[in-house]
């Protein structure tokens, strides 16, 4: 099987081309929200944190968000991209059937878009990581590294995650409930802007399954604490299993539903 | 009436009510439950930043009392909830009945003028406004975050932060043809949360900073609100509720104005 | 002679520098069924619009039951019926709901508009569909809420813009009935349509636009006697060959026009000119003779076949 096959490189080029009349809108979002974010967080809050004489396991507060703001940007983005758009594309503009009455197959279909939405998630994470470092947020070139590694790993198993599940549904109120009661949540609670030991026990395993806090809490663990680097390949595998079981689904379900 | 104001009897047909109506007969059969997850949102933010950033930041001083840090941004998030329902419901909600709805179309077709469109659908964003501002003072008050009898005043108050919001959000919506350009609206929106005194106190910022978001209307009903739930209101709060008055009567003007400018040329 | 119930001088509008309406003048008198006519994009819907109190004129004099529309929008528009051109039925409410609430932007009592919803039901043929959303309805049924709809307030004017677009003869029919019916209770009907047999049937009067400006003006046996010849003889050489078998032709009958598919020629006699064709040693494939129509006033007067 060719991963980057012509029918997959098609969807794509598509992609783009039909997002370049808003290049200036996203390219400024992808710029500022960064910006906004770590200055707020990072500088303001962190100035408070700093001066409560607080640190996070001897890491000043920039450094700890940091690593999260960079992986949740990657799943918030790739989740924009491949929710309403994909049941969009089943039910409002068709695009998905026009695309399938050519010699296009749903695989690449869905590669093709899960591509796209990586390729947009990895752009805004390319340039909050830039930011960051303007902000003085990495301990090391390699833990920016590191970052960027897992937010792809991120982008690719959440990415696949919304696909499949916004293929499933008929009704959009499903994603903006999905959106809100797990993404949202996911966001914010791991281990995102406070350690996740910080919650009761029981609100724990919430973060032991979100793919965002083993993303993020591996950079930190690679960058900072290298007696939980163990956590890493727990991690990787983790990712690669989601976006595996996900992947072949949504091949069905975009199958079935363009036979239908 | 008319005689006042020249030009409102081709505007106003008087009957903003069964705008209303429609809108709640819309949302029953259709959102229902997208209406009731919209409260969860702050609250899930509640929980967050409060308590689990709250370890960290420990207390934090307001209008010269210190109080604990999940007492400090649950009136933020309050105000902002206010503004984020409203802003959604005039832009998001006012854009697809514009675009691709044509509901507006509709309505003009009969006696139904600009202003009756317009008043309607503010009123149903305050509506939603008020019971999520209700609900989520009932959650500060589980928590104990209500530290004064005042906090009761925080939902007209939002109600008035959430009017100022949406007079001035639907007028904006209608000059956008394209969904990507509601990000646009957004991406005004993210600073102005993340800055306006949220998260912690204004003095963090130098004094240029500091002035530029207090020209801002978030800020405003920031102070309010918390003045309100910290019980620390005193006459100086008032001039924040002038801002939103203004802004109001500014917004209605303006998106009436473009209402009508649209829809009969 | 009774008011005019609309009444327009030298009606202009322009969008930006476009001019869609260039100047038209026409009066309907009160229970009148009057006609507008055009090839696509001759200004018919902005007329209408204009007409609807909806969209304001750029300059000229327009008057509506004796009202100003950018004066007195809403009172006209509690006076008027209308069906526009495209459905814009409520996606977010059902189909009786539709009526419902639309009664209700007119102020009307809950009661009655509850009453008349049924009815407007049954008209429409929607009974058992009243619960449905109007996403699953099909686009004639669409269409024929969006018609019922435009009577729920028992308007003094209805104006139907193209309003048997994708309907089945059947319900055709039952528009059309509805709309004598209408008419005979006083009700002044104007409409689009570009189905020449339905101006034929349905207009006492017609005006015929192109280019935002009024070609002809009259009923459309008037316009067909001063228009047209009484007979038609339609032959067809195929496609490739209607050209040169044209020019063989020069001469026969009043005119000729000459279409993609056929050639027309205009004359008092129809046979006597296929006759003359085949005298002429031409041979179409298929010929037939017809009586005029509305359809051959309108391609005299705009120059080309109805649907572009
Ligand atoms: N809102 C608008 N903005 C700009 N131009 C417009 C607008 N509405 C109509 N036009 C232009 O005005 C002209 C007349 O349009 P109109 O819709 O009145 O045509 P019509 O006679 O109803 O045609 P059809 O038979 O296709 O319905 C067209 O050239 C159209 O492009
Ligand atoms: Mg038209």
């Amino acid at each position: 099987m060719n991963i980057l096959s012509f029918g997959t490189r098609a969807v794509i080029a598509h992609k783009l081309r039909a997002s370049k009349d808003y290049l200036g809108t996203v390219f400024a979002e992808t710029f500022l929200s960064p910006v906004a974010y770590l200055f707020a967080l990072g500088v303001g809050l962190g100035s408070l944190i700093d001066a409560n004489g607080q640190t996070i396991n001897g890491i000043g507060y920039l450094q700890f968000v940091a690593p999260a703001l960079v992986c949740s940007t990657a799943m918030l983005t790739v989740a924009g991209e491949l929710m309403w758009p994909i049941l969009g594309g089943f039910r409002w503009n068709k695009i998905f059937e026009a695309m399938f009455a050519t010699p296009i197959s749903p695989a690449e279909i869905v590669r093709g878009t899960l591509f796209f939405a990586s390729i947009r998630g990895m752009a805004a994470t390319v340039v909050y990581t830039v930011v960051v470092w303007a902000f003085g947020g990495w301990v090391s070139f390699e833990s920016a590294l590191w970052c960027i590694f897992f937010s792809l790993l991120l982008a690719l198993s959440f990415g696949i995650c919304c696909l499949c599940l916004s293929a499933k549904v008929e009704q959009d109120s499903i994603l903006t409930l999905f959106y809100r009661f797990i993404v949202m949540p996911l966001f914010l609670f791991s281990g995102t802007f406070f350690s996740l030991d910080t919650l009761p026990i029981y609100l724990q395993p919430i973060g032991w399954l979100s793919p965002l806090w083993h993303a993020t809490q591996s950079t930190r663990a690679l960058s900072y604490w290298p007696e939980q680097a163990w956590l890493a390949p727990i991690s990787i595998i983790y990712l690669l299993l989601i976006f595996t079981v996900f992947y072949l689904a949504s091949v069905r379900i975009f199958t079935r539903r363009l036979t239908k | 009436m008319s005689a006042i104001i020249p030009g409102l009897s081709s505007m106003y047909a008087g009957n903003a009510g069964s705008v209303i109506s429609r809108g709640v007969r819309a949302t029953k059969s259709t959102n229902f439950w997208i209406v009731i997850s919209g409260f969860f949102e702050p609250v899930f933010y509640l929980l967050s930043m409060g308590i689990g950033l709250g370890a960290l930041v420990g207390e934090v001083e307001s209008s010269g009392k210190l109080v604990p840090y999940a007492a400090f941004i649950a009136p933020a998030l309050l105000a902002v909830s206010g503004m984020n329902g409203a802003i959604y419901d005039s832009t998001m909600n006012v854009f697809f009945k514009l675009n691709y709805g044509k509901i507006y179309q509709t309505m003009l077709t009969t006696p139904l003028g600009p202003l009756d469109v317009a008043l309607g659908e503010i009123f149903l964003a305050l509506l939603r406004g008020g019971l999520y501002a209700t609900g989520f003072l009932g959650v500060m008050q589980l928590f104990g975050l209500n530290l004064s009898w005042t906090a009761i005043l925080a939902i007209p108050a939002v109600i008035i932060i959430a009017f100022g919001f949406a007079s001035i959000g639907m007028g904006i919506t209608s000059y956008m043809t394209r969904f990507q350009q509601l990000d646009l609206i957004q991406f005004f929106l993210l600073p102005m949360f993340l800055f306006s005194a949220t998260f912690y106190p204004l003095s963090v910022y130098p004094e240029g900073v500091q002035v530029f978001i207090q020209a801002l209307p978030l800020w405003h009903g920031v102070e309010l609100i918390r003045a309100l739930t910290l019980g620390t209101f005193s006459a100086g709060h008032l001039w924040h509720l002038l801002y939103f008055v203004v802004m109001i009567v500014v917004g209605l003007i303006f998106t009436s104005r473009r209402l009508k400018k649209l829809f009969q040329d | 002679m009774p008011n005019p119930v609309i009444s327009a001088k030298s009606l202009v509008k322009k969008f930006k520098d476009f001019e869609a309406v260039k100047g038209i003048d026409f009066e309907v008198e009160p229970g009148e069924s009057f006609g507008l006519l055009g090839p696509n994009g001759a200004g018919k819907s902005t007329t209408m619009r204009m007409i609807g109190a909806v969209s304001n004129r750029t300059s000229g004099d327009l008057e509506i039951l004796g009202m100003d529309p950018s004066v007195d929008g809403p009172k006209i528009r509690a006076q008027l019926g209308v069906v526009p051109q495209a459905d814009n039925l409520d996606q977010e409410l059902k189909v009786w709901e539709n009526l419902y609430v639309y009664g209700r932007y007119f102020g009307i009592d809950k009661k009655i508009v509850k009453d008349r919803l049924e009815g407007l039901l049954d008209f429409a043929q929607l009974k058992d569909k009243r619960n449905e959303k109007i996403d699953d309805l099909s686009g004639g049924m669409k269409r024929r809420l969006t018609i019922a709809r435009g009577l729920m307030n028992e308007p003094k004017i209805f104006l139907l813009d193209e309003p048997t677009t994708g309907l089945d003869p059947q319900a055709r029919h039952i528009l059309w009935d509805r709309l004598f019916r209408l008419r005979e209770q006083g009700t002044t009907l104007v409409l689009t349509t570009h189905y020449m047999d339905e101006a034929e049937q349905l207009a006492d009067r017609l005006i015929v636009v192109d280019k935002g400006q009024i070609m002809a003006e009259g009923s459309p046996a008037a316009l067909i006697r001063q228009y047209s010849s009484r007979e038609v003889a339609e032959v067809r050489f195929g496609s490739d060959s209607n050209r040169s078998a044209a020019d063989a032709l020069s001469g026969v009958g009043d005119r000729i026009e000459v279409l993609p598919d056929r050639i027309l020629i205009y004359a008092n006699n129809g046979e006597e000119i296929l006759s003359e064709v085949h005298r002429r040693g031409l041979v179409p494939i298929t010929s037939l003779v017809r009586r005029s129509s509305l359809e051959d006033v309108f391609l005299k007067l705009t120059g080309r076949s109805l649907i572009d």
